[in-house]
């Protein structure tokens, strides 16, 4: 019994010593194209070797595709098996994901320790993640490369409010809204941020810690918007003392918000597409904008500096950014499409709520910025 | 020849376990922990320095640090209110594990009194069950507790349906303090109830036959006996306590932040010299008790001297008349109830049920999953079979390293406490640090002789799987071996027999039961294991259930708590075979 267990772990898995490597150390030359190794999922059957052929076609070549990992897998849907089907069966092309637990902060640390970056693209980067890859406030270091705009297809559909990057590291690929999601039957929504220091939404509130994930930090962010770097400490400070909830993660809140802990919750604007699809009650599951505004949470793809395949990872973005591709991935990626030519089911397009105003936060912006907002808030919430 | 071997034995263990811990944890960690003292290649105090003297951290400590004239005066007026008046992070986090511990001692001793004193069908199989909250991811307990103990949650509903009201103890202290009781009070019952059986009948019958009280004998020859077990539990209790991040999260929210928050913040923002410095300070109050702990039960050795092959007690049975203990136990069962079985039993229910009721919707996306999950996805069976592997692999790492630490430890030499609370280590250092130091450490690589190292897959898994569970070994093992009585070996060696011999025939027969209970921990470690897991994974071919835990939480809870329920089967019958494998005898 011990021994069958063992071998079908062993086999299951990588052979048992699949793990430990040693490689020479790269000495000087070029630096790219190591073989990926170690932590990553590989998805190509065979060997990932070496393809650091120079030319113009993409003839049977591999892109390594970084991105986070409820990108490849999550229990409801996920766009990761359709986009590489579609892609390969469109491309001459192998495309292999890559994702490690960390998502955009193992490449980050890679690149601190002076390791080689095992991928070519990052797919899903957010804005405050490239604030932390070019070294928060310090001068860009170079993990990602601007992209050559021309050859990308599609580019100019773009909705002209997404980009967050003017050097163009980043091309949007994909959106949402961070946005209040309530339950009609219990309490009516609230409209503006004043709203929420009224003693009608005492304790009705679960936002989550902006160090956590996109949706605390948008929240946030928009609370600097309504009221000033100089007013939201203060505004925040109400905000708890008429009894909102600051949890860790969005699955945090999320589940307290299930199980009816509290009328409100901090999440996106497409969350009656999911409450449609399982079967829920709409009414538990209605969305509102604070000041009719939100902070969109739009991702896009980046090339990573270190690789020699920036036609591919250019194909790669044309592809992404095509109106059909960006149509089924919005709808598997549960968001909106980036591009103004995408069309989408119409009972999708219903259920998605959009706010009158996008509140921008360009890279730029956060620039030197973010970190000493979250850090003040933080210290101020756990203070308390 | 056999004596050879026998001698090098010792030696080829002690080099072993020396070289996978430095590899695996000392070297890691170490990469991090570095730059607490150091800020670009310069050494320096000022990351320590400046959280100690800065109130957001230490509260009121920092005051006397940094002004103590006028300290010291609001110390003279008000005393109280100085000392309370702002603990800080740290002195927050020491405070909550504080009151954690003692709820794990109130919560669990009375659990240990029940499985050592009792009979009543299937003891076995709940003491072997103990272990299940352990091993439960915290996101899996935040979903029980939330179900349990919500505005909305089960209790209510009963207390309402009974006219009695309702609690509200979400997003307060209470509640995380009960949540961690729910992890560390089992774990106080067990050793609890090893040393309460181990207590040999016939000196309670003496000191009986000699005119002590019932009372009397139980002060003066039970209790004696069970309070450094009972501190073993209230230390471990303390310090998983001390390092709690997530729960803390799910079910009492940022204003309740521990240290272990504050340096997973740091790290996600890249700010290691700060991480590194509060992780230090962290461990350096974890090691700081262990010691004082370990000085304690140095000073108890020789009490328990002789057991280990006395009778034990005899057991009452649990169900017969009303006296008050059955009916203080059954209201200690009640309590059970509501704290450990209410939140697993809410899992439960909610792996089964949705908006519609009674449904098997989440257990037909576990089988789906493993029909149709692409390459890069996780898939349930293979997460079972890998957590099994990993779980066995430990073991067989990790019962022979930490029998080795437990007896080098409880040879008589200078300092041997330190290095006992040196090797309580990995318990110790922040998760967050451990998993940070992994990855530079290991998947990263070390660069040895021009060629770049790096460890990962189901080994390196392993490794740190053991390294992480071998401390449960050593303090299962140490309380046993420091009783034994050192005629018994001795004699054996004046027989001819090597070291090595004398251990295995002698000691280790007659201390078997706290190998066996090291082992138990050692694989619930193992198949609770999450963050050095992921890092060292690599990909989906070695992911194990709490992953997929991980992996299938998503806005619905259903398939999650599937998949956590999956872990608490394959749980309860890992150890259900552990268990009764250990006592037929095992392996020697």
């Amino acid at each position: 019994m011990r021994r069958r267990d063992f071998l079908a772990g062993a086999t299951g898995g990588a052979a048992l010593l699949a793990g430990c490597q040693a490689e020479p150390v790269d000495s000087g030359a070029n630096g790219t194209g190591t073989v990926g190794n170690g932590n990553e999922s590989t998805t190509s059957g065979e060997n990932a070797t070496n393809g650091t052929t120079v030319g113009e076609s993409d003839g049977g070549q591999t892109l390594r595709v970084a991105t986070y990992p409820a990108y490849l897998d999550a229990p409801s849907v996920s766009p990761g098996g359709w986009v590489k089907e579609q892609f390969e069966s469109t491309h001459d092309a192998t495309l292999e994901w890559v994702s490690p637990e960390g998502g955009i902060n193992y490449f980050i640390q890679r690149r601190q320790q002076n390791r080689s970056i095992e991928a070519d693209v990052y797919l899903g980067l957010t804005v405050e993640e490239l604030v932390r890859g070019t070294g928060g406030s310090g001068s860009g270091g170079g993990l990602f490369a601007p992209a050559d705009t021309e050859p990308i297809a599609n580019y100019d559909a773009i909705k002209p409010k997404l980009g967050f990057d003017s050097a163009n590291r980043v091309i949007p690929v994909g959106t949402s809204y961070v946005s209040l999601v309530y339950d009609e039957t219990a309490i009516e929504a609230p409209s503006t941020f004043a709203d929420l220091l009224e003693p009608a939404y005492e304790g009705a509130l679960i936002a989550e810690n902006p160090s956590q994930g996109a949706t605390g930090l948008r929240f946030l962010l928009q609370t600097i918007a309504a009221r000033g770097e100089d007013g939201y400490l203060e505004y925040w400070s109400e905000l708890l003392d008429n009894g909102a909830q600051v949890l860790g993660s969005w699955s945090d809140s999320y589940a307290a918000y299930s199980n009816g802990e509290a009328p409100m919750v901090i999440s996106y604007s497409t969350d009656q597409v999911f409450a449609e699809r399982a079967g829920e009650d709409l009414s538990e599951h209605q969305v509102a904008f604070l000041d009719n505004g939100a902070v969109p949470y739009t991702d896009g793809i980046a090339t990573f500096e270190e690789t020699d395949k920036t036609d591919l990872a250019n194909t790669f973005a044309s592809f992404m950014l095509s109106p059909r591709v960006q149509a089924k991935t919005a709808e598997l990626n549960v968001g909106l499409p980036a591009v103004t030519n995408a069309t989408l089911p119409n009972d999708f397009q219903q259920l998605v709520a959009v706010p009158d105003e996008t509140i921008e936060y360009s890279y730029d912006r956060l620039r030197g910025n973010l970190q000493g907002w979250v850090e003040d808030w933080s210290r101020q919430v756990a203070g308390r | 020849m056999r004596g050879q071997l026998e001698d090098g034995l010792p030696w080829a263990l002690g080099l072993g376990a020396a070289a996978l811990l430095a590899l695996v944890f000392y070297y890691p960690v170490a990469t991090v922990l570095i730059e607490a003292v150091s800020v670009a290649g310069r050494v320096t105090v000022e990351p320590i320095v400046g959280i100690l003297t800065d109130p957001f951290y230490v509260g009121w400590l920092a005051r006397a640090i940094t002004d103590p004239g006028t300290f010291g005066r609001a110390l003279l007026e008000a005393p109280i209110a100085t000392l309370t008046g702002s603990l800080g992070l740290i002195g927050f986090t020491a405070y909550q594990a504080l009151l954690s511990a003692i709820a794990c001692v109130a919560l669990g001793v009375p659990g240990a009194y029940v499985l050592a004193r009792y009979e009543f069908p299937g003891r076995e199989v709940i003491r072997s069950l103990t272990i299940l909250p352990f091993v439960m991811p915290s996101i899996m307990v935040a979903i029980g507790f939330v179900s349990m103990f919500g505005e909305s949650g089960t209790l209510n509903q009963v207390l309402r349906a009974l006219g009695l009201g309702e609690i509200e103890v979400l997003f307060t202290l209470p509640i995380v303090i009960l949540a961690h009781a729910f992890y560390n009070a089992p774990l106080v019952t067990r050793v609890t109830a090893a040393a309460w059986e181990s207590i040999d009948a016939r000196r309670i019958e003496s000191a009986r036959s000699l005119g002590a009280s019932p009372q009397r004998a139980f002060r003066d020859v039970v209790v004696p006996q069970l309070l450094p077990a009972i501190a073993t539990g209230a230390v471990l209790a303390y310090i998983f306590s001390f390092m709690s991040f997530a729960i803390v999260l799910a079910l009492g929210g940022l204003g309740f932040a521990t240290i272990e928050v504050w340096i997973y913040n740091q790290v996600t923002q890249l700010e290691y010299a700060s991480a590194a410095a509060l992780a230090t300070i962290e461990t350096s109050i974890s090691l700081g008790l262990t010691y004082l702990y370990l000085r304690y039960e140095a000073s108890q050795e020789g009490i328990g001297e002789g057991g280990g092959g006395g009778r034990p007690l005899n057991r009452k049975p649990l169900f017969g008349s009303l006296t008050p203990t059955r009916i203080a136990v059954g209201g200690y069962l009640l309590v059970v109830g509501v704290v450990f079985v209410g939140p697993i039993a809410s899992m439960i229910v909610a792996s089964l049920t949705n908006d519609a009721g009674f449904t098997l919707a989440n257990y037909d996306f576990l089988l789906s999953r493993q029909r149709t999950a692409y390459s890069f996805q996780v898939q349930p069976l293979d997460a079972i079979l890998n957590s099994l592997l990993f779980a066995a692999g430990s073991l067989v790492l990790s019962v022979p390293i930490g029998t080795f630490v437990a007896i080098v430890s409880t040879r008589r030499f200078r300092g041997r406490k330190v290095i006992d609370a040196l090797a309580m280590a990995p318990i110790a250092v922040s998760g967050v640090v451990v998993g940070l130091g992994l990855l530079r450490g290991l998947v990263f690589g070390v660069e040895v002789w021009g060629y770049r190292i790096t460890v990962t897959g189901t080994v390196a898994i392993i490794a740190a799987h053991a390294v992480a569970a071998y401390p449960f070994v050593v303090r299962n093992l140490t309380p046993l071996l420091g009783g034994l009585d050192r005629r018994l070996t001795e004699s054996a060696r004046s027989l001819g027999a090597s070291p090595a011999r004398a251990f295995l025939d002698i000691s280790l027969p007659l201390v078997w039961g706290g190998v066996l209970a090291g082992a138990a921990f050692a694989v619930a470690i193992s198949i609770g294991e999450f963050d050095s897991t992921v890092i060292l994974a690599t990909g989906t071919e070695s992911y194990t259930m709490p992953v997929a835990v991980e992996r299938y939480l998503g806005r619905r809870l259903g398939p999650a708590t599937a998949m956590g329920c999956v872990l608490l089967g394959v749980t309860s019958g890992a150890f259900l075979v552990v268990e009764r494998f250990g006592d037929r005898g095992g392996l020697l």
